[in-house]
C-alpha cells in the first residue's frame, strides 16, 4: 500500500508508513520513524543496486546528495533521543501539511 | 517502564536480547555509514583538486550532471578505478559501501535471530536478504 502509493505520487515511503504505523499500529511515534527509515533504507539498497548496475548512478549527484542526507541522519538520531514524542508528532504533522499543499500546488498546474 | 531508552525507543525492560542484537548490529552499521562519507568526502576533495575548472566553469559543471554520462558500473571497475585513485571510483565505491551497508545489517539480524533461536524470523529475515540479493542478480537484466 505505502509503496503504491509512494511510487506513484514520487514521495518517500515514510511519509504513510510512519502515520499507519503510529496510528493504526499504535507504535510509538519515535519507533515509527526509527522503523520506517530502516524499511526504506533496505528498499532503496534493492533499487540503488539495480541502479548501479546500469550505470545510472552518478556520483556526482548521488556523491553530494549523500553527504548531506548522512549528516542529516546522523544529527537527526541525536535529536530524536533528546525529543519528546508529542513535538515530533507534532513537527511530522507539520511536514505532513507541506507535503500536501506542495502535490496539490503541482497537481493543480 | 515504558520509558525509550534507544533511538529505536525500545523499552527499558526489553531484556537482554534486544541489547545483543543492537550491539551485534550498531557498530557495522555506524561503520558502513561513515566509511561511506569518508569515501565520497575523499573523492568530492580529490576531484576538486585535480579538476578544479571542471567543477568552477559553467560549461563543465552541467556536463558532470548530463544523463548520458558514463561511470564505473561494475564492482571490477569501481575496484580498478578507487585502486588507481580515480576521484569518480573513489565517490561510486563510497556510494557502493552505503548501498552494502543495509544488507549488511539485514545479514546481520539473521545472525542475530538465530542466537535467539527465533526461527520464524529466522526465516522472514532470510526471504528479505534473498529478495535484495536477488535484485541485485536481475538488476542486470532488464
Amino acid at each position: 500500500m505505502a509503496g503504491i502509493l509512494s511510487g506513484l505520487l514520487g514521495v518517500g515511503g515514510g511519509i504513510i508508513k510512519v502515520p499507519a504505523m503510529n496510528l493504526v499500529m499504535g507504535l510509538p511515534i519515535k519507533v515509527a520513524s526509527a522503523t520506517s527509515n530502516f524499511m526504506i533504507g533496505v528498499t532503496a539498497a534493492a533499487s540503488a543496486g539495480v541502479y548501479f548496475q546500469r550505470g545510472d548512478i552518478n556520483p556526482f549527484i548521488a556523491g553530494p546528495v549523500a553527504i548531506g542526507v548522512l549528516s542529516g541522519a546522523l544529527i537527526g538520531t541525536q535529536i530524536l533521543n533528546r525529543l519528546r514524542g508529542s513535538i515530533l508528532r507534532a513537527a511530522f504533522a507539520a511536514v505532513l501539511v507541506f507535503v500536501a499543499i506542495q502535490m496539490l500546488r503541482k497537481g493543480m498546474q | 517502564m515504558n520509558r525509550p531508552q534507544s533511538p529505536t525507543g525500545a523499552p527499558e525492560d526489553a531484556g537482554r536480547k534486544d541489547l545483543e542484537m543492537e550491539r551485534l548490529v550498531r557498530r557495522p552499521l555506524q561503520a558502513g555509514v561513515l566509511v561511506s562519507m569518508a569515501l565520497v568526502l575523499a573523492g568530492v576533495f580529490l576531484f576538486g583538486a585535480l579538476h578544479p575548472s571542471r567543477l568552477t566553469s559553467s560549461e563543465s559543471l552541467p556536463a558532470l550532471v548530463e544523463s548520458g554520462a558514463k561511470f564505473p558500473h561494475t564492482l571490477g571497475d569501481v575496484a580498478s578505478a578507487a585502486s588507481h585513485f580515480s576521484a569518480e571510483g573513489i565517490m561510486v565505491a563510497g556510494l557502493l559501501v552505503l548501498i552494502a551497508t543495509p544488507v549488511l545489517r539485514v545479514a546481520l539480524s539473521v545472525v542475530g535471530f538465530a542466537l535467539q533461536r527465533d526461527w520464524v524470523y529466522v526465516g522472514l529475515t532470510v526471504l528479505v536478504l534473498l529478495v535484495l540479493l536477488g535484485s541485485f542478480l536481475v538488476g542486470k537484466a532488464g
